[in-house]
């Protein structure tokens, strides 16, 4: 396996000879993932083979030094051929850009970037956990100092409601309160390698849709160097970067799944107008409405993704903790996560019977059964009772 | 800090800081409602801002131990905890924040909140 030193931008690897056929791998098994409710690992192979998990590493330690517009680019070609794949690889690559942006001056953190690229690991995170209701700002497990270490070594028990490809990852990044006497809200994130976690399922990945992320429970426990924790507070990660990557990253994934039923709606209804030459079937004024939800679903993301790109650079950094921010990238959640399922019932409307079937070229339900997920990914009614109580001091109104 | 200027010398030139992008109206009405307050040493405003951290950040930790430089976030306090501490601040210093200023390194302690307001009041007097 041979990993390009550096790509030069983001078209030289989306139409990169080895990142195509990973999409066409991943194309090529997304049905059966879904069905079996499997993990795709011929399309995260692929993936690996063409260097892409190290992408979003800076290229000091041997990534492609990727931004967040190019991960996007690519999640949502991913994302189009399989949700799952498109899912897999933007959580990992919002696992990397946390760790990226906020390890300071880790050399651990440093050589673990390096090794990462180089072996093509996988990240996966337990940032959710049984009993604090879906917030991932709340920890009950917490780090502490392993007994007789001099404090070099730290050890957790962690009880998380899901980790995403859990069984099929490489590391996790895990998070906890910084000791045992701090508060629910006080967190770090830990880096463990799996081989050296023990991780237990907790129950079955059985799901309508999202089925190929294979994401229950597990029962997590690790023992690890003190430097293997992150320098700073999560707080900090959480809103600088793992918030927004995720809110646009998953943006691009639930885009890729409504762009796929959009294509398929309009396979169909180019199919039906040549059965009846000079006509315009009646499906097609649905399907022109479907273009305009798409089109403001694009822009919806365009507009996230510039403002993030905007402020992540230098001292706009410091906006990303302010009330404002959060309520915009909180709406940005709410909105595409809407959007995907809006997108998903009409093509299902345009398609028909056709688009009800589980198979076939016009088939759609797969793409709505993933869509429904979108709105449950971090419950948009936490989202929105959070941002009622923030615009009670917000007053722009943006 | 001086106080006392009537309401219509607010609309007078422009604000002193880019904190604030135009004083309207409303918070000038409100300053000016503000008069009787008198003005405080920078001890009398940090115990009146620990009153109301005490009565509205919800922390999770005992009060006594929280020291003006205290992290408020790290104490247990929540961004919905915030908020109403955001509103608390509003009511008794009689300002408006403006939304540059709804950040969280702004909240963060005692300290931070009361050089937040200091500068609020700058400008608006």
């Amino acid at each position: 396996m041979s990993i390009p030193q550096r790509w030069l931008d983001v078209q030289e690897f989306t139409a990169s000879e080895s990142f195509q056929r990973a999409l066409d791998i991943a194309a090529q098994h997304t049905e059966d993932v879904d069905r079996r409710g499997r993990f795709p690992s011929e399309a995260v192979d692929a993936l690996r083979a063409a260097g892409a998990l190290g992408w979003g590493v800076p290229c000091e330690y041997g990534g492609a030094g990727a931004k967040i517009d190019d991960l996007s680019e690519a999640t949502f070609e991913l994302a189009r051929r399989c949700s799952a794949t498109g899912m897999i690889f933007a959580m990992h690559q919002i696992q990397i850009a946390s760790i990226v942006r906020h390890l300071a001056n880790s050399l651990w953190f440093k050589d673990y970037l390096r090794r990462a690229v180089r072996e093509q690991r996988l990240i996966a995170s337990a940032t959710s956990e049984v009993g604090v209701g879906g917030d991932m700002r709340k920890s009950i497990a917490a780090l502490e100092t392993l007994p007789g270490s001099s404090n070099d070594r730290v050890q957790f028990e962690k009880k998380a409601s899901t980790i995403s490809y859990g069984a099929y990852a490489d590391d996790l990044l895990t998070t906890l309160r910084c000791s045992p006497g701090a508060d629910s809200g006080d967190q770090v994130l830990v880096l463990t390698n799996l081989a050296d976690t023990q991780i237990k399922p907790l129950g079955e990945w059985d799901t309508l849709g999202m089925r190929g992320t294979c994401s229950p429970g597990f029962g997590v426990q690790a023992t690890c160097l003190a430097e293997q924790v992150l320098p700073a507070p999560f707080a900090v990660i959480a809103a600088e970067t793992m918030v927004p990557f995720s809110h646009i990253l998953w943006a691009h994934v639930w885009l890729g799944i409504a762009s796929d039923a959009f294509g398929r709606a309009q396979h169909f209804v180019r199919g039906q107008a040549r059965q009846n030459p000079g006509n315009t079937p009646p499906s097609a004024l649905r399907l022109s409405e479907l273009s305009v939800r798409m089109a403001g679903f694009r822009a919806l993301l365009q507009t996230a993704l510039k403002e993030y790109v905007n402020l992540t650079e230098g001292e706009g950094r410091t906006t990303l903790s302010t009330v404002g921010y959060a309520v915009r990238i909180n709406n940005l959640k709410i909105a595409a996560s809407e959007a995907a399922v809006e997108v998903c019932q009409n093509a299902l409307r345009v398609c028909g019977f056709l688009g009800y079937s589980n198979s076939g070229p016009y088939s759609v339900g797969r793409q709505l059964r993933d869509a429904y997920s979108a709105a449950l990914m971090i419950a948009n009614d936490r989202l929105l009772a959070t941002n009622a109580a923030l615009l009670l001091v917000y007053r722009e109104g943006k | 800090m001086t106080c006392g200027y009537p309401a219509l010398f607010l609309f007078c030139g422009a604000p002193t800081s880019p904190i604030i992008a135009s004083p309207d109206m409303k918070s000038a009405i409100r300053i000016s409602s503000a008069l009787p307050v008198e003005c405080q040493t920078e001890a009398q405003m940090k115990d009146k801002i620990r009153k109301i951290v005490a009565d509205h950040a919800r922390l999770g930790v005992e009060f006594e131990r929280v020291e003006h430089s205290t992290n408020l976030y790290r104490a247990g306090m929540t961004s919905f905890s915030s908020v109403a501490l955001m509103i608390a601040l509003e009511n008794e210093f009689d300002l408006e924040f403006p939304d540059g200023m709804l950040s969280r390194n702004v909240f963060e302690s005692i300290d931070s909140i009361a050089d937040a307001i200091e500068r609020l009041q700058q400008v608006q007097s």
